[in-house]
C-alpha cells in the first residue's frame, strides 16, 4: 500500500465521518493515454453516462476505466474532452479534447492523484462543507450552475478554473441515467481543496472546545483575543494575567437571563490567616466604595471591581482598553494595601 | 484491513503506570482495595463475562441471589437511604433512568401538570446534559456566582422554577443537583433545593457521583426521589457501575418492566427492564462493587480525616507564588481545582510546553494530571496516606523549583517544606 493510497483513504473516512456522508467520495482522473490492456477489466459491461458511473462508484465502491465508446451521454462526451464539439458552446468543458479515457473511482481506492474529486451531499451537509470551506474568509463560496449538463457543473469547472464548484445535477443525471434522488446534490473541487477541507477538520475534531471535549464558557471569540492582547490567558471562564506587578483576574458575570452584565477585575491577595484576613477585611471595607469591594475567602483577601462596561469605561473589544482599566484599578488596590501595609 | 504490527501491540499492551500514585479525582474514590483484587483473581471471577450469571434463574442480574446480588441492592438502598435500589452501566445510565421515567410520567401521567424541563446546577456533569438531550428535555440552570468560588444558591433554583411556570403555565417535570460538581468540587445545597422541590412537588433527583461511598450520604436527608451513584467513581469499584437508588413511589415507574410482544413470534421479555437495557451488570464490576462494600462502609466513617488531609494539601499548594484554590471554602470535597499560573508561565518556556507538567509528575510515580493542562490543574488527594500526600506536595514544589531556576522566572518557591500535621506525624513516619 502506498502512502499517498493511505492517504486518501484517510482523507475519505475523516471527510465522511465528519459530514456523516452516506456514500464515498468519489476520485476522477482524466487520462490522455488509452485504456491499456490489464484496465479492460474495469471498462462498463455496456455503455453507461459519466455521471452514473460516478453514482455506482460511490454508492457500490466500484472502480471504472472507460472511453468514449462506453460513455451513454452524447452531452458528456464533449464536456469531458472526449470529442471537440462544432456546433454546440458549452461554457464548461475540459479544453483541449484530448482525453482518452476517464478512471473514476472511490477516493479510498485510488492509486493515482485525482484530478477531481466529487462528494454526494444533501443540503445541511452542502452547509457543513461550506463552513469549512469558507472558515475565516469574508467572501462567499461562488458557485455555478444552470441544472443542464451537470458533469460540466462538478467535473470540468472544478478541472479546467482549479476551484469547487456546486451541481444541483441535470434531467440526465436525475431521470435519464443515473437515478440521484431529489435529497442529492454533488460538490466537485480538485484534490487540493479536499486537502485544506479535511486538514481544517481534523484540526477542530482535535481541538474544538477544551482539551476535555466540553466548552467551559461561551464568551466570544473576540473578547477572548482582546483580553490576550491585554496581556490576560483564559482560564476556564475567566481570565488571569499579570499586570502591573499583580495577579489579577478578570471575569464576565452574567445575569439571570445568561447576558454579559458586568465585568469583574479582582485581585487575590493571600494572607498569614483567617483571622488577619478578617481584620483586614474590617479596614479595608470603610476605604472601599462601590464599584470596589473586599471580602473574605479562608486566608484570601478578594479586592474586586464590579460595574458594567459603561461604568468602567471599558471596551471588552479593545484589548488597548482592557489593559488601561486592568492597571488602573491593579494601581489603585496597590496603593490602599500599601496604606494599610499589606504586601500584594 | 487489520495491520499485523496492530495486532502485536493489543498482545504488548502494559499498563505504564503500575504502582503509581494515581491524584485523579475521578479514579481516586474507585481505587479497589487491594485485598479486593486478589480476591477477585483468586476466585477466578475474572474467567468469563457473566461471571456472576451461572445461577441466575430469573433472567435479570438484579434479581440472582446466589451470589446475593439481590440481598446487596437492598443494602445498597438502605446505606443511602432509599428503598429500592439497582445497578446501572455507570451513573450516566442511572441519569438516564430518571429521566426516561420522568419523561414517560411527564407525557402520560401528568401533561397537565408539568412540562418536559429539566432544572440542573449550572456545573452538573455532562453527563446530565446528554440524559436530558436523550429523553427530549429542555435543559436549564440557575446561575452560578462565579469566579473565584462558583457557589450555587438554593433560592436561585426556585425562581427558575417561577419562570418556567410563568413561561409555560407548567411546572419543570424534574430538578437536578449534583451533590458536588466535578469542576471544583463544591458542595451544592442539595438540602435547600429538596426543600424546595418538596413545597413545589417537583421529581427531585441529587448525582452523587462523587460522594456517595467517599463520605456519608442519605437521600432522606436530601428529601431527594431519587439519588444516582457511580461504583467505579467512588464505591471503590470497577467500572462501569453505578446504582439509581429510588423510592418504592418511584422505583415502579423508574424501574418499570417491558410490555413489548414482537407481532410475528408473540415473544415477550416482561422481566426485563427498558430503562437499565433489559438486565444490568452481570459481571466483574458488580462482584468488585461486593466485595469493597464493607470496605466503603467503613470508609465513609473516616471522612473527616479525608478532608483533613485535602484541606492541609491545599494550604501547601497555596504557598507556591500565585496558586489558588478555586472554589468553595472551606472546601468541603477531595476534588481540588487550582489555577496555576506559575505552571502556565514554565510551560510557555518549556519544549513539552503545557503536556510538562503531567509527565513530569509521572516520572515522579504520580499519574492522573489532565495532560497538556498547565493554568489548572484538578486533582485529588483521597485515599492516600499522609506519606503519600506530602510526596505529591513535593513533586509540586520539585517541578516548581526546577523551572524556575532553569528559566529565570520571577517566581517564588518556598525552600523549607512544611511537616504533616502534628497529631499525624505518627503516622506519616510509621
Amino acid at each position: 500500500m502506498s502512502s499517498k493510497k493511505t492517504n486518501w483513504k484517510r482523507m475519505d473516512e475523516t471527510i465522511r465521518a465528519y459530514l456523516g456522508l452516506k456514500y464515498h467520495l468519489v476520485g476522477v482522473k482524466i487520462r490522455k493515454k488509452d485504456i491499456e490492456e490489464e484496465e479492460k477489466r474495469l471498462k462498463p459491461e455496456k455503455p453507461l453516462a459519466y455521471c452514473h458511473m460516478v453514482r455506482i462508484a460511490s454508492l457500490h465502491g466500484k472502480t471504472f476505466i472507460y472511453d468514449k465508446t462506453d460513455e451513454a451521454c452524447p452531452t458528456a462526451e464533449f464536456i469531458l474532452g472526449f470529442r471537440e464539439p462544432k456546433y454546440s458552446k458549452f461554457e464548461h468543458r475540459i479544453e483541449p479534447s484530448v482525453t482518452k479515457s476517464i478512471l473514476i473511482a472511490p477516493l479510498d481506492q485510488m492509486d493515482s492523484d485525482p484530478d477531481v474529486i466529487i462528494a454526494t451531499v444533501t443540503p445541511k451537509q452542502m452547509m457543513d462543507l461550506t463552513t469549512i470551506l469558507q472558515a475565516g474568509k469574508a467572501e462567499l463560496l461562488s458557485a455555478g450552475f444552470k441544472g443542464e449538463a451537470a458533469c460540466a457543473e462538478f467535473t470540468a469547472k472544478p478541472y479546467m478554473e482549479h476551484e469547487p464548484n456546486v451541481s444541483f445535477l441535470c434531467n440526465g443525471a436525475r431521470v435519464v441515467y443515473s437515478d440521484f434522488r431529489d435529497a442529492e446534490i454533488l460538490f466537485g473541487a480538485p484534490a487540493h481543496t479536499y486537502i485544506h477541507v479535511a486538514e481544517t477538520m481534523d484540526r477542530i475534531s482535535k481541538t474544538g472546545g477544551a482539551l476535555c471535549g466540553c466548552r467551559t464558557s461561551d464568551i466570544p471569540m473576540e473578547i477572548i483575543n482582546e483580553f490576550e492582547k491585554a496581556g490576560f490567558s483564559k482560564g476556564t471562564d475567566y481570565f488571569f494575567g499579570k499586570i502591573s506587578g499583580q495577579n489579577l483576574k478578570a471575569y464576565l458575570n452574567k445575569d439571570f437571563q445568561g447576558r454579559l452584565k458586568f465585568i469583574t477585575f479582582h485581585l487575590p491577595v493571600k494572607l498569614s490567616s483567617a483571622e488577619e484576613a478578617e481584620k483586614v477585611v474590617k479596614t479595608l471595607q470603610k476605604m472601599l466604595v462601590r464599584p470596589y469591594s473586599v471580602n473574605r475567602r479562608g486566608y484570601w483577601l478578594d479586592l474586586t471591581m464590579t460595574a458594567t462596561e459603561d461604568e468602567l469605561a471599558i471596551n471588552l473589544r479593545d484589548g488597548e482598553s482592557i489593559k488601561k482599566v486592568a492597571q488602573e484599578f491593579a494601581n489603585k488596590m496597590k496603593r490602599y494595601l500599601n496604606r494599610i501595609e499589606i504586601k500584594a | 484491513m487489520i495491520k499485523p504490527g496492530d495486532i502485536q501491540r493489543y498482545m504488548q499492551m502494559q499498563n505504564q503506570y503500575k504502582g503509581h500514585l494515581i491524584i485523579n479525582p475521578i479514579m481516586a474514590g474507585g481505587i479497589v482495595p487491594e485485598e479486593v483484587q486478589k480476591r477477585i483473581f483468586r476466585e477466578e471471577w475474572t474467567k468469563v463475562g457473566y461471571a456472576l450469571c451461572s445461577d441466575c434463574i430469573e433472567g435479570r442480574s438484579d434479581l440472582i441471589t446466589k451470589p446475593p446480588v439481590k440481598v446487596f441492592l437492598q443494602n445498597i438502598a438502605e446505606f443511602f437511604g432509599g428503598d429500592v435500589a439497582e445497578h446501572t452501566f455507570g451513573c450516566r445510565v442511572a441519569q438516564f433512568a430518571v429521566m426516561k421515567a420522568i419523561s414517560d410520567y411527564v407525557e402520560n401521567e401528568r401533561p397537565k401538570d408539568y412540562t418536559k424541563v429539566v432544572i440542573a446546577d449550572p456545573l452538573c456533569h455532562y453527563t446530565t446534559g446528554i440524559a436530558a438531550e436523550m429523553t427530549g428535555f429542555r435543559l436549564t440552570e440557575p446561575p452560578y456566582s462565579g469566579y473565584p468560588e462558583y457557589k450555587v444558591e438554593a433560592k436561585d433554583f426556585a425562581e427558575r422554577i417561577e419562570e418556567i411556570r410563568k413561561e409555560t403555565g407548567k411546572l419543570p417535570g424534574l430538578i437536578v443537583v449534583t451533590h458536588v460538581d466535578p469542576y471544583y468540587g463544591n458542595m451544592n445545597p442539595v438540602e435547600e433545593v429538596g426543600e424546595i422541590a418538596k413545597e413545589y412537588d417537583i421529581p427531585y433527583m441529587v448525582n452523587a457521583a462523587y460522594t456517595a461511598g467517599v463520605l456519608p450520604v442519605n437521600m432522606k436527608d436530601f428529601q431527594a426521589d431519587f439519588l444516582t451513584v457511580s461504583a467505579h467513581k467512588s464505591m471503590a469499584s470497577l467500572g462501569p457501575l453505578g446504582f439509581l437508588v429510588t423510592t418504592y413511589e418511584w422505583a415502579k415507574r423508574a424501574f418499570r418492566k417491558s410490555v413489548i410482544s414482537p407481532e410475528w413470534s408473540g415473544r415477550a421479555f416482561g422481566k426485563k427492564i427498558p430503562n437499565l437495557f433489559g438486565c444490568s451488570v452481570g459481571g466483574i464490576p458488580l462482584i468488585s462493587a461486593m466485595y469493597s462494600f464493607p470496605y466503603v462502609i467503613e470508609r465513609v466513617k473516616k471522612w473527616d480525616e479525608e478532608l483533613k488531609k485535602v484541606r492541609w494539601f491545599t494550604e501547601e499548594m497555596e504557598k507556591l507564588d500565585d496558586l489558588m484554590m478555586i472554589g468553595e471554602r472551606p472546601h468541603r470535597h477531595h476534588l481540588t481545582h487550582f489555577e496555576t499560573p506559575l505552571f502556565w508561565e514554565i510551560s510557555k518556556n518549556h519544549k513539552r510546553r503545557g503536556f510538562f507538567l503531567a509527565e513530569e509528575m509521572i516520572k515522579r510515580n504520580i499519574v492522573g494530571l489532565h495532560k497538556g493542562l498547565s493554568k489548572h490543574v484538578k486533582l485529588s488527594v483521597y485515599g492516600l496516606d499522609w506519606n503519600e500526600v506530602r510526596k505529591v506536595r513535593d513533586a509540586f514544589y520539585e517541578i516548581a523549583e526546577k523551572y524556575v531556576k532553569q528559566f529565570n522566572l520571577e517566581y517564588s518557591v518556598p525552600s523549607s517544606l512544611a511537616e504533616t500535621p502534628a497529631s499525624e506525624r505518627e503516622e506519616a513516619t510509621s
